[in-house]
């Protein structure tokens, strides 16, 4: 086995696990967290020469899943705004007892651009640094995400009802437009 | 600082947090707010939850081995050269490459990269080129050659029919409705379908389905099976394949992926 097919072997071995349940969160769906984490990989190979720094590998995969997940997404998605706009307030019921499926649920029901930084903050792997270069923004910007969808997922999670059936997004891949409203800023 | 800053930045507390100052700040509002720690601790044990559901998720049995055979299979294809065959091959396809540096494309890669890889197996299958009847053909060898990505129906001519006339005959005893028509001619009297099937997980699987009339094969080579997976598999880099006997043509049928093979076997069909 030459270099390189060592070094991806390895990659392999050290993150699939992790990359698969990142996957999976972002698509909510096992077969295409399969398929996403796969292609991952052979993406990482083909592009091997662009990992200068191996001690960024994990990054690296994780940007490279991210992109590719982006690219599958027929359309991008948002929420209403309002759902992200009303944080609750500081006496607001603590969580119940929700299972993976709401949590999931939950997750699909946040934009792209939330949904991948609260992720990753919840591994608990990566620094806000290393997230907002992975997202391609700055700090600040990735620090204000996260504030919004936790408020979200406190939010919903605390009430534990079923997603509300006039909810655009039932599915990351939901297709269709979708219109970002003016108080969910997009900024870098 | 109020209630809502404090909570709010510290909920996002971690020892990487770019703004310290404010961290402190926010831990000595929450020292002498008790609803502010209520806050507090109700949202760390929210966190605990997601994060452990975020990363209590099972991972499918087996994906590690999948993922290492889909990146070495991707691996004996670089830079448009076709390594881990047998040396012969790589030889020509490497020479090929040498003497064409400034080959562009990857669609021209490929097709010098097979028709050197066809050049191989005639010479392989030697003198039944120029005594037909001889039986030389290497199962092996030619489902080693198409149990690849890098042939398609575009790199090989047209298969009309054998030598002695005849039409390639389609086996009985697997599904054929996904052949693409019409063959292609791996050399002069074997003839190449290739064809997709839908696998698992709503995946493309790549298929060859090779017709060899039986007299031009190996007598060690001839399958004792007389019918599509009634014979043993075997496992190629990223290909299972199999191969059978059905009247005077040997078939060899090449699937990509692990073990996806019974998803041609008709319906009503045994199992093996």
């Amino acid at each position: 086995m030459d270099h390189r097919a060592r070094k991806m072997a390895d990659l392999v071995e050290r993150y699939y696990a992790l990359l698969y349940r990142y996957a999976y969160r972002l698509t909510g769906s096992e077969a295409d967290a399969e398929d996403l984490t796969q292609e991952v990989f052979l993406t990482a190979q083909a592009k091997w020469e662009q990992l200068r720094d191996e001690t960024k590998a994990r990054s690296w995969l994780f940007t490279i899943a991210r992109n590719a997940y982006l690219k599958e997404l027929r359309a991008p998605v948002c929420i209403v705004s309002s759902t992200l706009d009303e944080l609750p307030g500081a006496d607001a019921d603590g969580p119940s007892d929700f299972d993976d499926e709401q949590l999931q649920n939950a997750l699909n029901d946040l934009p792209e651009e939330f949904r991948s930084p609260v992720v990753l903050f919840y591994f608990q792997e990566f620094s806000y640094r290393e997230i907002a270069e992975q997202m391609d923004v700055p700090v600040g910007t990735i620090m204000s995400r996260l504030a919004r969808a936790k408020a979200f997922l406190r939010e919903r999670l605390a009430t534990v009802e079923p997603p509300s059936v006039s909810s655009p997004l039932r599915s990351p891949t939901l297709a269709g437009p979708s219109v970002f409203a003016s108080s969910i800023s997009r900024t870098r | 600082m109020n209630c809502q800053t404090a909570q709010q930045t510290l909920e996002l507390a971690r020892p990487d947090h770019p703004e310290g100052a404010a961290i402190d700040e926010a831990a000595e509002h929450v020292k002498g707010c008790p609803s502010c720690r209520t806050a507090i601790r109700r949202q760390e044990q929210l966190d605990q939850r997601i994060s452990e559901l975020c990363l209590d998720v099972p991972v499918p049995m087996g994906l590690k081995e999948r993922l290492l055979v889909a990146v070495e299979a991707a691996s004996h294809v670089d830079d448009g050269v076709v390594r881990g065959t047998s040396p012969s091959v790589a030889r020509v396809a490497n020479s090929v490459r040498a003497g064409k540096a400034s080959v562009g494309t990857r669609r021209r890669w490929l097709g010098m990269i097979s028709l050197a890889a066809a050049c191989v197996v005639a010479a392989g299958l030697g003198f039944w080129s120029i005594w037909p009847n001889s039986p030389s053909i290497d199962l092996d060898d030619v489902a080693s050659l198409v149990a690849t990505d890098n042939i398609g129906p575009e790199h090989l001519a047209e298969f009309t029919h054998f030598g002695n006339g005849r039409l390639p005959q389609f086996p009985a005893t697997m599904i054929t409705r996904m052949l693409v028509d019409p063959a292609r001619r791996l050399e002069n009297d074997v003839a190449l379908y290739f064809f997709k099937v839908t696998g698992p997980r709503r995946t493309v699987l790549n298929g060859r389905l090779l017709v060899i009339p039986k007299r031009l094969v190996k007598l060690s080579d001839v399958p004792t099976a007389a019918s599509f997976l009634a014979g043993p598999t075997t496992y190629k880099t990223g290909y299972c394949t199999t191969a059978w006997v059905e009247g005077d043509f040997v078939y060899v049928c090449c699937l990509s992926g692990e073990n996806e093979l019974h998803r041609l076997m008709p319906r009503g069909a045994a199992a093996i």
